[in-house]
């Protein structure tokens, strides 16, 4: 069954599981320009300090723990040699199209682009990929991790579906909406 | 060899002794560098995490250390371990990407702030396409794992990873060289965005080289930790050694902390002068306050035993013990001596400290005195301490009148009527015979002159004359408009040679050419 939340809509095959989070406090406040209305919509949230939570989408062949890191920390060391975690991580529309976020679309997927040492913490066996890029005026990095690298070559394929199937709903569209500023 | 907190507290070496002996012998893989080396490092690893510690077979090291924090973890080594104990980015790499962590207790149970520093591509580009991180043989450092030295043995440029807050315009990087870490959030002192991203599990993550979370820790933090003057952390806290102080350098200066005076951060130039002056076991003591903003675009530094202070008009000075007394009491930079022009300077039989104003002296005849203002300017005139005066004796007093100080040799003084003099030598002993202000002569009215074959002063209501080198007689009153209508010191009476006395009712003067009676 096909997900959509703060503009990001996911339909993974049977048996993932799926995540579509925005973290924030209570004291959080939507951005400047946006209603209250739409106060559980908005793709932006900011806190006291400052910071800006936005939305993340984790996709796994194993069950999520609550309390994971944004780049799977406390999933992927749980990964099987046939399991695969997909971390899509927006970084606000301020950067995007541009230096690191200047790649357009939705990357597609390779085994040749997977790598043991492409975690943020290289655990035996595991691989990954990472890819920064914009779509629709939004910037985003795809993180995906792999239970094992020499498996790659059967894992990634199934990886690479789910991501073809993400769908990102353009800045504009949101702000029409109301659910971003 | 380790043991459980009750195996440490209920064991056969009681108390603090038997528990200290206990937790160093947990120092297996740095080997035994002495028992108080052992108790401190204990005492931190008990402090930074009690529970963790005292439950867990592991080493003080490994605790303080956290979690993960071997090369085989696959972690990302801290800064501090590899860049000489400083918390920021080493040479050839940038602040990346950051995350938080909750509940750390190096920031006092709150969030900890880690950054990637991630390796600049700065031998060639090749590989940026798609995945945005170059080759490795472009990186600005290569992988490896921290020194068996210290318990941050975490790996070295081995990453491949990017969180991507930071410094966006750098389209392609290296690996992750080392880790930077704060309680204050990066997009507040480096080039980051405001995008939140968590991962509690890297809140513990520290290294012997990080400053534990204590007053000194929350100074930093309530200054903004690297976006204030202070930078990043140099190394660990380190305790003063007299049982009373610690501290914890910067780049840009330090912060010290005792339980008396609090946590105080000092500016490297600052830092500097109280260094000179000896540091806390010096003349100064510890810093009382931190940099307060004073007139002339000026500012102080308190201490317990003085001050350092500076303005736009002069540079910097100390000014300790004593002197800084009776700064504070005349009113400090803004009061009436101002700022301090020089140091404390040793001169014969005493020492001076000169302000803009005026000067706090001292010698082994006298007691401590300022002398400020125009008595300052004519003391100066007058050669100071090697002058006709000498050293103060006491401070300025006042009467109805006038006001007057005191020098050994003499005295500055003014009144209403009168402009401001200097009374010394003969002239002096002649003021003082004759009653000094209140007296015969009253005020001077004018400096000592010369005259033919010796000196004078006027004074309100007479004066003193002087042949050569002999003592100076007072002439006033009916004996001084007589004498004065005979021609004075060069007339037919010359000199005088003795005071002139009342007797009777009458005033007597003996003079060189006679006497005058009236």
């Amino acid at each position: 069954m096909a997900v959509e939340k703060y503009g990001l809509r996911c339909q993974p095959p049977r048996g993932w599981r799926l995540a579509i989070d925005r973290k924030a406090t209570l004291s959080a406040a939507v951005p400047h320009g946006l209603s209250p209305q739409v106060r559980s919509r908005a793709v932006e949230r900011v806190e006291p300090n400052g910071e800006v939570m936005r939305p993340i989408l984790h996709a796994c062949t194993i069950d999520l723990p609550s309390g994971r890191g944004d780049f799977g920390s406390g999933v992927v060391d749980l990964l099987g040699s046939e399991d695969v975690f997909i971390s899509l991580v927006e970084f606000g529309s301020e950067v995007a199209d541009q230096g690191l976020f200047a790649d357009q679309g939705m990357p597609r997927l390779a085994p040749s682009q997977f790598a043991p040492n492409r975690l943020q913490r290289p655990l035996p066996g595991r691989s990954a990929s990472q890819h920064f890029f914009s779509v629709g005026g939004r910037a985003f990095c795809l993180f995906t991790v792999i239970g094992s690298h020499s498996r790659r070559m059967a894992t990634v394929p199934r990886a690479a579906e789910v991501v073809r199937g993400l769908q990102v709903t353009d800045r504009q569209t949101l702000v029409r909406r109301g659910e971003m500023s | 060899m380790s043991g459980t907190l009750e195996q440490i507290t209920t064991g056969e070496r009681r108390g603090l002794v038997g528990l200290i002996t206990r937790v160093s012998e947990r120092f297996g893989p740095v080997g035994r560098r002495g028992f108080f080396v052992g108790a401190a490092v204990a005492g931190s690893a008990l402090a930074t995490d009690p529970r963790a510690y005292a439950l867990k077979p592991q080493t003080a090291y490994s605790t303080i250390c956290g979690p993960g924090n071997t090369a085989s973890s696959g972690w990302t080594v801290f800064c501090s371990t590899i860049n000489k104990g400083v918390n920021s980015c080493p040479p050839g790499s940038f602040a990346a990407g950051w995350w938080k962590a909750a509940d750390s207790s190096w920031c006092g149970g709150g969030y900890r702030y880690i950054v990637d520093c991630n390796a600049s591509c700065s031998k060639c580009t090749s590989g940026c396409s798609g995945d945005h991180i170059c080759d490795k043989g472009c990186w600005n450092c290569s992988c490896g794992t921290g020194s068996t030295a210290t318990c941050d043995q975490r790996r070295i440029c081995c990453n491949a990873f990017r969180y991507g807050q930071c410094n966006t315009q750098v389209k392609c990087s290296g690996g992750v060289h080392c880790r930077v870490v704060s309680c204050v959030p990066p997009y507040k002192w480096a080039n980051c965005t405001t995008t939140s991203l968590r991962d509690d599990r890297t809140a513990e993550h520290s290294a012997p080289s990080l400053p534990k979370w204590g007053p000194i820790a929350a100074r930093y933090k309530a200054m903004g930790e690297q976006g204030s003057f202070l930078k990043a952390s140099t190394g660990p806290v380190r305790s003063v050694g007299d049982g009373t102080g610690t501290y914890v350098r910067y780049q840009g200066g330090a912060i010290y902390s005792t339980s008396a005076h609090g946590s105080r951060a000092l500016g490297n130039w600052v830092l500097q002068k109280w260094n000179e002056e000896g540091g806390p076991r010096g003349h100064l003591g510890y810093p009382t306050s931190e940099k307060i903003t004073t007139r002339d675009s000026g500012w102080v530094y308190l201490f317990q035993k003085g001050a350092i202070t500076d303005s736009a008009s002069t540079t910097t000075q100390a000014v300790w013990g004593v002197r800084y007394d009776v700064w504070k009491r005349e009113g400090r930079e803004g009061g009436k001596l101002g700022y301090p022009v020089g140091p404390k300077t040793d001169v014969t039989n005493g020492w001076i400290q000169v302000f803009q104003k005026g000067a706090i002296t001292d010698s082994t005849a006298t007691t401590t005195q300022s002398v400020w203002g125009i008595r300052f300017d004519v003391w100066k005139k007058e050669g100071r301490e090697k002058g006709v005066l000498g050293f103060p004796k006491g401070p300025v007093t006042y009467s109805s009148s006038g006001w007057i100080q005191l020098f050994q040799k003499g005295a500055i003084t003014d009144s209403d009527s009168t402009s401001t003099q200097s009374v010394h030598g003969a002239m002096w002993t002649g003021w003082v015979a004759a009653g000094r202000e209140n007296g015969v002569l009253g005020y001077p009215t004018a400096a000592v002159r010369s005259a033919s074959r010796g000196s004078y002063q006027t004074f309100r209501t007479g004066e003193l004359w002087r042949l050569g080198t002999g003592s100076a007689r007072r002439v006033y009153g009916g004996v001084l408009s007589q004498w004065k209508a005979a021609g004075g010191a060069t007339g037919k009476y010359g000199y005088p040679l003795t005071d002139t006395v009342s007797s009777n009712g009458k005033l007597t003067c003996q003079f060189e050419g006679g006497t005058i009676t009236t």
